[in-house]
């Protein structure tokens, strides 16, 4: 593995699979009385959140207390950072902590990026922008495998904003490197330009698509996107591109609805899709924990044997 | 079959082509002369596809006074024409999927040619808020081209999201070469006539 996690094209197909299996061995973790593994005892793991995310910082912050590592949450709402810090002095700042991993969320794309070349610990991308989210995309793939057996050969449809969406970018890469087939249903205006060139199908008609999808993922839609005049109504998008209990039972029987959250219940997804037995929403914020201990673990210097040993 | 609507035009020229004898059957063109057919001697007159009008106003629902959908299409058919746009400016404006389907089903119950409503780009042609294109494109009326006619859609961004949010559907824009800021108050190309008239170009 690199040392850095900032893109899910950064995992080869070996590297995404170690991180699954190894999840997958920590995941049992969760299922005993006592959670935690000494693993990255005496390893500092700072959270750095530029922008607010609550779920996704306390799902870092558990993976790595599980881990036994030292954790950090360096928030920039009051912080040096909102004063007009720069991320290079912040990132200068971290180094002289010696934080062996930094888990980065800003609301700019590429700003993991930028903070990889200034500090000599992992840098681990919690979401850049509209760029990527990879421990998103492997938590997807893992929930893809618990409940599916295998991410290979799977038709996954991405279905929402894929424009603004750092969800849809990584899944694409990652799903694609794991052999599975995506396609991605949107509005056009809500599709980026030059997504010919992505490793995936495109589709602008949700209806052909779901009956031959094995696992559906709603992108969250935010309503701004209305008076950007991205699309006229929720209404037309609801009726467009949600994902309705008339098109969930046009499924496969075996189909899966995936949703990164937070839910918009009745614009991209009706109440009874979410709450159904298809919905993995739940298990994915579970299976988030698992999937972060993995990278974690793996990017500080772990080993597959000495994971599965400690797990045991 | 036949019927009053069943002709042997004698001398015709198809558009381009050489005088001939066309047979037309209960409306159709066939080979051979249908049964019962009336003849017409069609020398000198040319015989040409069904039109197709992209810009019509008829003005229903809202200023029947002015037209409806049966005079202004029974005028067209008149004249040619087998199938009308007809523009969103009626009163309430075509750019919801209500409106477009009511003036398709007075096209419909008319039957003097195919009308096919335009819809809005905007809400109430207002060039503010993408009117919901996909609704009627969906409804009976299966809309296909959208235009805000006069009024024009003259936000170059909300401009672009309406071509790219058509591609669903393979649906066109038509818009007016113009634009408002450029267009206040204008009477008539400006030009030697217009600086001699004393008029607005
Ligand atoms: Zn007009």
């Amino acid at each position: 593995m690199n040392r850095h996690l900032l893109s899910a094209a950064d995992l080869n197909r070996d590297d995404a699979l170690l991180v699954l299996d190894t999840a997958e061995e920590l995941a049992r973790l969760a299922d005993r009385p006592i959670k935690k593994l000494p693993t990255l005892r005496g390893r500092t793991v700072v959270n750095l959140f530029f922008e607010d995310s609550t779920r996704t910082r306390t799902s870092f912050e558990l993976a790595a207390k599980r881990l036994s590592a030292d954790v950090i949450n360096f928030s920039a709402k009051g912080s040096s950072v909102s004063k007009g810090e720069s991320l290079k002095d912040t990132a200068l700042t971290l180094e002289a902590m010696g934080a062996d991993a930094v888990v980065v969320r800003h609301s700019a794309s590429g700003a993991p990026h930028r903070l990889a070349h200034w500090i000599r610990g992992s840098v681990v991308n919690a979401g850049d922008g509209t760029h990527e989210h990879p421990t998103q995309a492997l938590l997807d793939a893992f929930t893809m495998r618990q409940r599916l057996g295998r991410v290979e050969g799977l038709h996954v449809t991405i279905v929402g904003d894929v424009l603004h969406s750092r969800v849809a970018r990584s899944n694409v890469l990652l799903l694609h490197t794991l052999g599975a087939e995506v396609t991605l249903v949107a509005p056009p205006t809500l599709l980026p330009v030059g997504v010919d060139a992505w490793p995936c199908d495109v589709s602008f008609d949700l209806d052909a698509v779901v009956p031959k999808s094995d696992v559906v993922m709603m992108l969250r839609v935010q309503r701004e996107r209305m008076h950007g005049g991205f699309f006229p109504t929720t209404r037309e998008y609801s009726r467009r591109y949600g994902l309705d209990a008339r098109r969930m039972a046009t499924l496969p029987d075996d189909a899966i609805v995936m949703h990164p959250g937070p839910m918009n219940r009745g614009v991209e997804i009706a109440a009874e899709v979410a709450d159904s037995v298809r919905s993995t929403i739940v298990e994915q914020v579970a299976n988030g924990v698992s999937v972060r201990m993995a990278v974690l673990y793996l990017l500080l210097g772990g080993g597959m044997a000495e994971a599965v040993e400690s797990a045991a | 079959m036949s019927g009053q609507n069943s002709w042997v035009l004698k001398g015709v020229r198809p558009l381009g082509g050489e005088p001939t004898t066309l047979f037309v059957d209960d409306g159709v063109l066939v080979d051979a002369e249908p049964s019962g057919a009336q003849s017409f001697d069609a020398d000198g007159l040319i015989a040409l596809p069904g039109l197709v009008d992209l810009h019509t106003h008829l003005r229903e629902p809202g200023r029947e006074d002015a037209e409806t959908v049966e005079t202004g299409t029974l005028a067209a058919a008149l004249g040619g024409f087998t199938a009308v746009h007809a523009m969103a400016n009626t009163e309430p404006v075509a750019d919801v999927a209500g409106v477009v389907e009511q003036v398709w089903r007075l096209g419909q119950d008319a039957g003097h040619c195919d009308v096919h409503p335009v819809g809005a780009v905007t809400v109430g042609l207002r060039g503010e808020q993408l009117a919901e294109l996909g609704a009627m494109a969906e409804s009976a009326a299966r809309v296909r081209v959208f235009s805000d006619d006069g009024k024009c859609v003259h936000d170059p961004m909300l401009m672009r999201r309406a071509l790219e949010y058509l591609r669903a559907f393979d649906g066109v824009i038509a818009q007016h070469a113009q634009d408002p800021r450029l267009t206040d108050g204008a009477q008539m190309n400006e030009g030697v006539q217009s600086a001699r008239l004393g008029l607005v170009g």
